[in-house]
């Protein structure tokens, strides 16, 4: 994946989109767990919470920097 | 052990210090142009609890990039005019002034921050049109950074959560109920004032704390919209005992069996509401206070037959009876809906009745709102024009200052309090900039060595944010002192740029306030003035028919504009004054939408009757002319003696109840009317006296 997009004209970091991406990915995987009750498991949700962001925009930009 | 509060400011100046350093590690890592900024975010979203972090981190990213946004359109539209760039970069500074000002709590702060952003961004791209798109990038990823972590330290680094806060000041406040109904049945009416004032206060920081915990988790998300149901009923209750309250006092002498009676049955509601508090709140109990409250209901009818059965019975007793009975009515079921409310929050599986959720709106005055634009605009283009024409080298950093200060003041009641504040932490930091520049800077070799020189200055700057008086002089301080050592990866030792930051922000705050004195000056009694206005003006809202979302709509709008009024108000007599005009409009208010609800059970012609009196009531009190409210009593009575008549000439049942309550409300819409030309009156004479 090119480590730089044009978007309108400009050119973008894919890291940026990504972060995007991530980020709308964790809100429905947060939505999701809290709905269903995961959240009582937890020992420090917001460092989980933390956490789950960090692997899904981690995972991410291994595509860009492999 | 330490006590809790003195816990939390160490942990507040801890999690400050790590969240600075963390945001200058980045800001240097990524190579940003001004890392001292990402600092500064992170001492301005610098906050004691984890939701007020977030929602402020939220608005202030929404700001930063709108005022990006405005900046990149205004640089790409006007890069060749330099005055026409100034006149729109102010324009935009007006308009985000005048939203500040419409706008509440960060939802405010996002605009200004987009006023000043403009300015930054946009004088800075004016100069280095090719790089414009960049600069605004690197203002934002300044922004960003400072964010993130502000944002990773507040939440993870021993988190002070809303939610538990949220809890908390809920249990209080249900508790608090009984308080008030407690007070609403002594005839102590300083207590009874001191109680329903501190309500109305606790209301309005639970929905500050409800606003910030939404953004704290998902969990605290879902119950959202049960907490705003509690606070809605908990409003609507306020309001109802305020209005029974004063009709207890309305009483004529000889009604004081009636008298008696209301107070026995709210003293048993308290009785009540203290037994489901004592207990476990669970299913079980809430509907065993419920089948209390509603035999309880049951006797507020007896209020009638008491006032008939007297031997001096008269007709004004009976309408009193009537309407103190509804008002009962009303204060139990709002009750009821609290108790259900309240457990369901507890008890999320519980399967209690649910009642729907009025939005809530924030009010706000226009008229100021627009003032603080126009004025805003106008000292940024005097001051850039000066700027220029002068070549002023501390210009840019005095137009920055002055369009700070200008929408900063707009929204503060004591605009001359601040600017003080604002110059005092401005001076704190002057010490410690030479003492950086001189001994620390030098000395530091890597980031590790500027961390630890800077950590001593940090941790001042986040003590003095934690004492309430100090807030605004600790922010400043940080505001002075990270851009007055202007950090970067290679350091300049500018001693220059460094006075250069202090003289001129001294004289933006100079000119700000010149600005607020010289342009249609504000002063808080004017201010005081139209707010109360404001306050008789909810009742335009009154005019149609109510829906379901009538009555807490105007609970909650009249309790904003009171509190608004309240914050107006120099001494305690401009208090009493506000929260007495409040309960005038509240009676006037709960009056005209019981007449409108009755409205469809009379018969013409008298129904038409009614309804031109109502709309010529709202229109007389709008307009708040003695001459039209007098009058406008005269035909109160008349219409009081023509329901009174009809109501014994009538036959059916069910439209002599009607008009039994159309008799009762018009009396009490008669007392109000009178009781708000009285307090008019001291409004008017105080202004005179103003003036």
């Amino acid at each position: 994946m090119p480590r730089e997009l044009a978007l309108g004209g400009i050119y973008v970091p894919t890291l940026l989109i990504l972060f995007v991406a991530a980020a709308a990915g964790y809100v429905v995987i947060d939505w999701v767990l809290a709905r269903v009750g995961a959240y009582r498991w937890v020992w420090h949700l917001d460092l989980f919470r933390l956490c789950l962001f960090s692997i899904l925009f981690a995972a991410a930009g291994m595509f860009v920097y492999r | 052990m330490w006590p809790p509060q003195v816990t939390a400011d160490v942990l507040f100046i801890l999690r400050t210090v790590i969240a600075m350093l963390l945001a200058l590690a980045i800001a240097f890592r990524l190579d940003l142009s001004t890392p001292g900024s990402a600092a500064v975010t992170v001492s301005i979203i610098a906050l004691p609890q984890v939701g007020m972090v977030l929602e402020k981190s939220f608005y202030r990213l929404l700001g930063t990039l709108l005022g990006a946004c405005a900046a990149l359109f205004i640089v790409g539209v006007f890069a060749q005019h330099q005055y026409s760039f100034i006149v729109a970069i102010a324009l935009w500074i007006g308009i985000c002034t005048a939203a500040a000002e419409w706008f509440r709590s960060f939802r405010a702060y996002g605009w200004l921050l987009s006023g000043y952003t403009a300015y930054l961004v946009g004088f800075a791209a004016f100069i280095d049109v090719p790089h414009a798109f960049d600069i605004a990038v690197d203002r934002v990823s300044i922004v960003s950074v400072g964010i993130l972590s502000a944002g990773i330290v507040n939440a993870t680094f021993f988190p002070t959560r809303s939610a538990p806060l949220l809890d908390e000041r809920l249990r209080q406040v249900v508790r608090d109920c009984t308080a008030l109904f407690a007070a609403t049945t002594a005839a102590d009416p300083a207590t009874l004032h001191r109680k329903q004032s501190r309500f109305a206060l606790d209301l309005g920081e639970l929905e500050s704390i409800r606003r910030s915990s939404i953004f704290e988790n998902p969990i605290s998300r879902a119950r959202t919209a049960g907490v705003l149901s509690l606070l809605e009923h908990l409003t609507l209750l306020l309001g109802h005992l305020q209005i029974v309250s004063r009709q207890l006092d309305s009483l004529p002498a000889r009604a004081g069996e009636i008298r008696q009676h209301a107070i026995a049955i709210l003293s048993r509601c308290r009785e009540i509401l203290l037994e489901w508090e004592a207990a476990a709140v669970d299913e079980r109990r809430a509907t065993q206070a419920v089948d209390s409250l509603q035999r309880l209901l049951k006797e507020t009818r007896l209020c009638v037959p008491i006032a008939t059965d007297r031997d001096d019975n008269s007709s004004e007793d009976h309408a009193a009876a009537i309407a103190i009975q509804r008002l009962l009515n009303d204060s139990i079921q709002q009750a009821i809906a609290i108790i259900y409310s309240y457990t369901a929050l507890q008890n999320p599986n519980t399967k209690l009745p649910s009642s729907r959720i009025a939005r809530v709106r924030y009010p706000s005055d226009s008229g100021h709102a627009l003032l603080s634009g126009v004025r805003s605009s106008t000292v940024v283009i005097l001051t850039c024009v000066y700027w220029i024409l002068t070549e002023w080298p501390d210009g840019y950093w005095a137009v920055l200052f002055a369009a700070v200060g200008s929408e900063l003041f707009a929204a503060s009641p004591y605009p001359r309090r601040d600017a003080w504040q604002i110059c005092a932490g401005g001076l704190m930091a002057l010490p410690a900039l030479f003492l950086c520049y001189a001994y620390v800077l030098p000395a530091a070799d890597g980031f590790g060595m500027l961390a630890l020189g800077l950590t001593p200055f940090i941790v001042f700057g986040a003590w003095l944010m934690t004492r309430p008086r100090w807030a605004l002089e600790g922010s400043f301080y940080f505001l002075i002192f990270l851009t007055g050592l202007n950090l970067d990866s290679v350091m300049r030792y500018d001693f220059v740029s460094m006075i250069s930051v202090g003289t001129g922000s001294v004289a933006g705050l100079v000119i700000a306030m010149l600005g607020l004195a010289v342009i249609r000056p504000a002063n808080l009694r004017w201010r005081a003035q139209r707010t109360a206005r404001r306050l008789v003006g909810c009742l335009a809202s009154l005019r149609g028919s109510p829906t379901p979302d009538t009555q807490f709509e105007f609970h909650r709008t009249v309790r904003d504009w009171t509190a608004q009024l309240i914050s107006l108000s120099c001494d305690s007599t401009g208090v009493a004054r506000a929260e007495s005009l409040a309960e005038i409009v509240l009676e006037l208010g709960d009056v005209l939408m019981t007449l409108r609800r009755i409205d469809s059970q009379l018969a013409m012609p008298f129904r038409a009757e009614l309804a031109r009196c109502l709309d010529e009531t709202v229109t007389g009190i709008l307009r708040s002319d003695r001459a039209t409210l007098c009058s406008l009593d005269a035909e109160l009575a008349a219409l009081y003696r023509r329901t009174a008549l009809l109501t014994q000439e009538t036959e059916s049942v069910a439209r002599r109840d009607a008009l039994a309550h159309a008799a009762g409300a018009t009396r009490t819409l008669r007392l109000s009317v009178q009781a708000l030309v009285e307090t008019g009156r001291a409004f008017t004479e105080e202004s005179r006296h103003a003036a």
